[in-house]
């Protein structure tokens, strides 16, 4: 669906995007994670062919991202994170006016998705407020004919409520065997949505798989409470932030050391045992620390 | 492909323009039809229409309101077309200036455009829309001033004359659409789009007054000095109009090209960061205000400025003061 091949892009002297990879597969959900400017919106907005890229080449659908943006925008519905409106029209005939320049009004659609996110349509658009924007750019994304869905960051603003239905709107198109990129720095909504993310920062993808390959990458949370003292844990290899509190322990182990770390501690008596499982946020966080903590060495 | 869906889009901003461009219409074509049949009640006979024609021959009231020809006969049309005409043409000019800035740079600005972008929409047909937008209007109030001319009939307002009256009014907007698509291109703000086209418009005003006292190659470069060659009620020279609506053209196909090539959202200049740090003086009360309103008070300064010089100069040709 999408192809991105070493993009790149330059504004002035600034490198927004150094050599972004990535790949979109058909009926997939694909998490496009990073911080604030790190070049999210950008790489969206040169596969919406609004911008153009300095060098490397990104299709949809085969195609040109820029020189064939009309063929490409017929099968293509886009959600950003801030929605802008035209003050003078109420939200009702904006959702028909997008719809009608990408085709045709499915109104059974349209209303049913009116209906699931509470919008009142007949309100004028300048006196929604931010979360209303946004769900008039959902439901004209939802309700419209589309192969492909990019969605900018497009829960910001959103109640848990909505943010709920949101979810089920995306499930609903995977179902259908329509393809997602969806940005976002909401990791739970990633975790919970996405087959495969890619983890993008200062204009680099610095990590992309599934979910699963990426907890490889991550540490377990461990609280133990032993019969004898376990101090010497600390010393194996992989494990990390050894706290010891009142004979309870509690550390991190790396993940594909833990078969490792599991069998040596049975030796202690175990008594309690938790284990967490590792979460994007750590593993996001992580890559973070890192980077500001080689800056700072 | 560049200009798939123009029609729609066409459409799309007239729902949004189509009050303000209707309270443009009524206002400018009913200003030049008052006027006109006002002219013919306020002076009752030649003799009184020839003393004003005195008034008009000196340095300060050429620099105003452009050289005064047919003055040997100051007919209804003569008077009409001297007095009313360039100030009529530059208020179409700033319409023009307002409404094109409006409907390209601010709404890609605000981030409405990328989202009509998003739909299978052609490169060009957004700007293109409000290009045929804005230029159909003048277009109209150009007409209906003729029309309105015609119809109303005062005497020494020919049919021909009235026509171009029309003409020359709505050339004025079209340069000025050109003008402004082209450095909506260049910004990166409708602020600094507005502010830079009203800087042309000006400083063609001021190129035409000082080409008008001392040069006349100066006026001819400047298109409000070239659109008064006109002559319009005297000599009715449609030649300017034809050369304004070449440039037109010619501006439009720079900025289509220009359009084509940038970015959403950039301008082709790039915008200097601002300052990082606040000031001393801004962080107190007095420099706070004075600093919001800066604009405004150099503006207002220049503008009264230039009222002061006009009138002492005209005061100082007829001896009252030194």
């Amino acid at each position: 669906m999408i192809e991105v091949r070493q993009i790149e892009k330059k504004f002035g002297s600034f490198k927004a995007l150094n050599g972004i990879n990535f790949e979109v597969k058909q009926g997939e959900v694909y998490g496009f994670i990073g911080p604030n400017g790190a070049g999210k919106s950008t790489t969206i907005r040169i596969l919406l062919g609004i911008i153009q890229a300095t060098s490397g080449n990104a299709l949809i659908f085969g195609k040109d991202v820029w020189k064939e943006a009309v063929d490409i925008h017929r099968r293509v519905a886009y959600v950003p994170g801030d929605v802008y409106l035209w003050e003078s029209l109420t939200g009702g005939e904006i959702i028909d006016t997008f719809l009608k320049l990408k085709g045709s009004i499915n109104k059974q659609k349209r209303d049913e998705l009116v209906e699931r996110f509470q919008l009142d349509p007949r309100k004028k658009a300048g006196s929604y407020s931010k979360g209303n924007r946004q769900k008039i750019a959902l439901i004209s994304a939802f309700s419209s004919d589309a192969d492909l869905y990019i969605l900018d960051e497009p829960t910001a603003g959103l109640d848990p409520l909505m943010e709920q239905i949101f979810q089920e709107c995306v499930q609903e198109v995977k179902a259908n065997g329509k393809s997602v990129l969806l940005s976002s720095h909401i990791l739970s909504e990633v975790e919970k949505l996405c087959d495969r993310v890619g983890i993008i920062r200062e204009g680099e993808m610095i990590e992309s798989g599934t979910l699963d390959e990426l907890r490889h990458l991550t540490r377990t949370h461990i609280q133990l409470k032993t019969e004898r003292s376990a101090e010497a844990l600390q010393q194996l290899k992989g494990v990390h932030d050894f706290i010891e509190n009142d004979e309870e322990y509690s550390f991190q182990v790396d993940t594909e050391r833990l078969a490792k770390v599991i069998e040596e501690l049975s030796k202690y008596g175990v008594r309690k045992l938790e284990s967490m499982p590792p979460t994007l946020e750590a593993l996001f966080m992580r890559h973070y620390q890192n980077d500001y903590r080689s800056k700072e060495g | 492909m560049l200009f798939h869906k123009l029609l729609e889009l066409f459409f799309f901003k007239w729902r949004q323009t189509r009050i303000s461009s209707i309270i443009w219409t009524i206002s400018l074509v009913g200003v030049s039809l008052l006027t006109a049949s006002a002219f013919s009640g306020m002076y009752q006979n030649q003799q009184e229409r020839q003393a004003i024609a005195e008034t008009m021959e000196n340095p300060a009231m050429i620099a105003m309101v452009g050289p005064g020809y047919g003055i040997e006969d100051y007919t209804n049309g003569a008077m009409m077309a001297h007095q009313m005409l360039l100030f009529t043409a530059i208020v179409l000019a700033i319409m023009s200036i307002l409404l094109v800035a409006k409907m390209t740079r601010k709404e890609e600005e605000e981030g409405k455009y990328e989202l009509i972008r998003s739909l299978p929409v052609g490169r060009l047909s957004g700007l293109s829309a409000s290009l045929i937008l804005v230029s159909l209007l003048n277009v109209a109030i150009g007409l209906l001033t003729a029309i309105g001319l015609i119809a109303i009939d005062v005497e020494g307002m020919d049919i021909q004359g009235s026509i171009l009256y029309g003409a020359t009014l709505a050339a004025a907007g079209l340069i000025f659409t050109g003008i402004t698509a082209i450095i909506s291109q260049l910004m990166e703000t409708s602020r600094a789009t507005i502010g830079l086209s009203i800087g042309i418009l000006l400083f063609c005003y001021l190129m035409r007054a000082i080409g008008d006292v001392s040069s006349e190659m100066l006026s001819l470069i400047s298109p409000l000095g070239l659109l008064i060659r006109t002559e319009v009620y005297v000599d009715n020279y449609w030649w300017p109009i034809v050369v304004i609506l070449l440039l037109f053209l010619i501006f439009i196909i720079i900025a289509f090209y220009l359009n084509n090539i940038r970015d959403v959202g950039a301008g082709l200049l790039p915008s200097k960061p601002g300052k990082q740090e606040a000031s001393k003086w801004l962080l107190s009360p007095i420099g706070l205000i004075l600093r919001l309103q800066r604009t405004a008070i150099i503006s207002w300064l220049c503008a009264m400025l230039l009222i002061g010089g006009f009138l002492w100069f005209r005061f100082w040709r007829s001896g009252i003061v030194f």
